[in-house]
Order: structure tokens, then sequence, then C-alpha cells
């Protein structure tokens, strides 16, 4: 099954123009950094203001960073996709790029978690105290799995691959 | 403040150019005494305990890129949500908040000159004729700057600001401060591809 993917991959046109082209994959790169910086950037004083810290911004406040939290994971995810269609072999098989797809997947299902149960509520907190337990927990969570993500990517190049 | 910008240009490129004639000059062994000492510095340097420490053990090169990546989000990405709630595309967020969030960017620049400090020695005398990196330290030069300004101009005036839109003379500082910081960015990826 992933064997097939790969296969689809490789054969596909963007696969061949991503390494025929010599500026692509740096511009690429360069546009994961950004949106990186974006995505952590808008996580960052989200989550710090969570954690119950910088109680002069008020808890609703900082709702108005999550679109470009949105728009850097956006252009990552494009970004990233087309790192691993120009060389999924590296990839795949890499255990860095593994566990960072799992940090991902873990930050996913946090953010959903916030969503469903913690945004609801925050309306009755006061908007410049402390939080509650629940909520310093998702933002530990949410801190602890994107620079996990950021810092495994960075790895990727110096780690072995899963399959030994 | 053009004033400022253009030292921080002239100094900056001038050591860069400095740098690109040592190199030349090296070559055509016709050294001058204090481009010799300024080589034999950048020498000194890469061969330090330090460089040796980033270039030879496994754990070294990955641990400085690390930190350097972590420090970049950092700064990076609190000035850039700073940024946008000066330019008024983010609201609610009081303006006196935006001084605690600079100091907290603080911690992402010490970071990244520490770290830096280890990938600069581990190739210092390759990386000071790099055309990219010149231009990156030109423009965290600049980026440093302006966020110097708008934190003392938030310092001055916060309370008057109190929660109102982002008064128009923080403007331009906050698009400056978006070319710059990004173009650093942009800057410090191309060193792998563009200096030879």
């Amino acid at each position: 099954m992933i064997d097939a993917v790969i296969a689809w991959m490789m054969n596909c046109s963007l696969h061949h123009w991503i390494r025929s082209t010599g500026w692509a994959w740096p511009t690429f790169e360069i546009l994961h950094f950004i949106g990186l910086s974006l995505l952590l950037g808008a996580m960052l004083v989200i989550d710090v203001r969570l954690a119950g810290f910088w109680r002069r911004i008020s808890t609703s406040a900082v709702h108005s960073l999550l679109p470009w939290a949105v728009i850097g994971f956006g252009v990552n995810l494009m970004t990233g996709l087309m790192f691993v269609i120009a060389d999924p072999d590296r990839y795949v098989w890499n255990i860095g790029f593994q566990i960072k797809m799992l940090l991902i997947v873990i930050a996913g299902l946090n953010a959903v978690w916030f969503g469903l149960k913690i945004s609801p509520v925050m309306g009755t907190w006061n908007p410049h105290g402390d939080t509650p337990a629940g909520a310093k927990v998702v933002a530990y969570l949410s801190l602890v799995c994107w620079f996990g993500v950021m810092l495994l990517g960075r790895l990727i190049p110096y780690v072995g691959t899963g399959a030994g | 403040m053009q004033k400022i910008v253009i030292f921080w240009l002239a100094l900056l490129y001038g050591l860069g150019g400095i740098s690109i004639h040592v190199e030349r000059a090296m070559a055509a062994d016709t050294a001058m005494v204090e481009q010799a000492d300024f080589w034999a510095a950048l020498q000194w340097l890469e061969a330090s305990p330090l460089a040796a420490w980033v270039n030879q053990t496994a754990i070294g090169y990955p641990t400085v890129l690390s930190l350097h990546v972590i420090g970049m989000a950092i700064l990076v990405g609190t000035l850039l949500m700073l940024d946008l709630r000066l330019l008024n595309i983010v609201t609610g967020i009081p303006l006196p908040a935006l001084i605690t969030m600079i100091r907290f960017a603080s911690i992402g620049f010490i970071i990244n000159a520490i770290s830096g400090v280890g990938l600069f020695v581990a190739q210092a005398t390759t990386i000071v004729s790099s055309v990219p990196f010149l231009t990156k330290m030109t423009l965290i030069g600049m980026g440093a700057i302006i966020t110097a300004v708008i934190y003392r101009r938030l310092k001055l005036n916060a309370g008057a600001w109190d929660d109102a839109a982002a008064p128009d003379a923080l403007k331009k500082p906050a698009m400056l401060s978006i070319v710059f910081w990004v173009g650093a960015i942009i800057a410090g990826r191309l060193i792998a591809y563009l200096s030879d």
C-alpha cells in the first residue's frame, strides 16, 4: 500500500518538475519556514494566554490569531507535500518524519478537543483572569506538539530510516 | 532613523567587502598585514573547540540547528503576530501587551545569537564572504533597530493607546519589521544554496 503510494509519487509529473527545477526546492523551503513562523507564532501567543499568562490580553482576543495559525499550517501542508512528492523514499521511511506526522495528528486532536470542550465555555471565564486546569493541559500539550513537530522536521536529515 | 539604517548597511557591506577582498588578496599572495590578521582570526575561530564540537561530533550540528529554528519561531513568530496587531489586521490585543510580546521575542533573539555563533565559527572563513549571509546579518540589524523603535514608541505612548486601533505612526515600522524579519529568513535559507 505504502509502496504503491511511493511508486505513484515517483511517477507523477510534479515529482519530476520539482526535481528538475532548481529553484523549486529552495522556494518551498523558504515558504515552509515562513509558514512555520506564522503557525508557531500564533500558537505561542494563544497557548501562553491559555496557560494563564499574559492576563492583560483577554482570552477572547487571542482567538483573532487563530486564522494565522491556520494559514501557516495550510502553507506548510502544501509545501510539505511537495517535499514528500519530490523525495518520497527519503521521507516516508524516516523515523523523524514519522514521529513528526504523529505529533501533527496529536496536535490536531488536541485542537479538536479545544474546539469542542474548551472554546464553548471560554465566555464564562474572567477574560483577564487565570484559566482552568483543563485549558492549561490543552495549552501545554499544544506547545509540546508544535515545538516537537518543528524539532523533528529539522532533524529529518540527521536521523535514520524507520526501516533500519 | 534612515541614518541608522544606512550606517548598518555600510558597516555590514563594508565587512563583507573587506572579507571578499581579503580572499582575493590571499589568492594573489599580496595580503596586507591587517587583512591577514582578519583572516587569521577567522581561521582561529574555525579551529576553536566550539567549531570542532559543531563540525566533528554527531550531535553538534543538529543541536545548533535545532536551537536556531526554535529561536527563529519564537522571535519571528511572535513579532509577526505583533506586526499584524499594529497593522490592525489582528484586533483585540491591547497595545501595552505588545511590550510583553517584544520582551518574549527577545528570548528567541538570544537563543539565535548564541546558536548563530556556533553556526558561524564552524565555517567562519567561507561564510564571511557569503552574500546571503551578509544580507541576512544586515536584515537582522535593521529588524532589531525597527523593533527597538516600535518598543520605545509603545513604552512612551502605550497608556494613551490602550485597546484602541493601532496608531498610523506604527504602521510603517510594522510593515518594515515584516520585510526585515521575513527577509532574514529568506536570506538565511539561501545561504546553503548561494554560497560557494
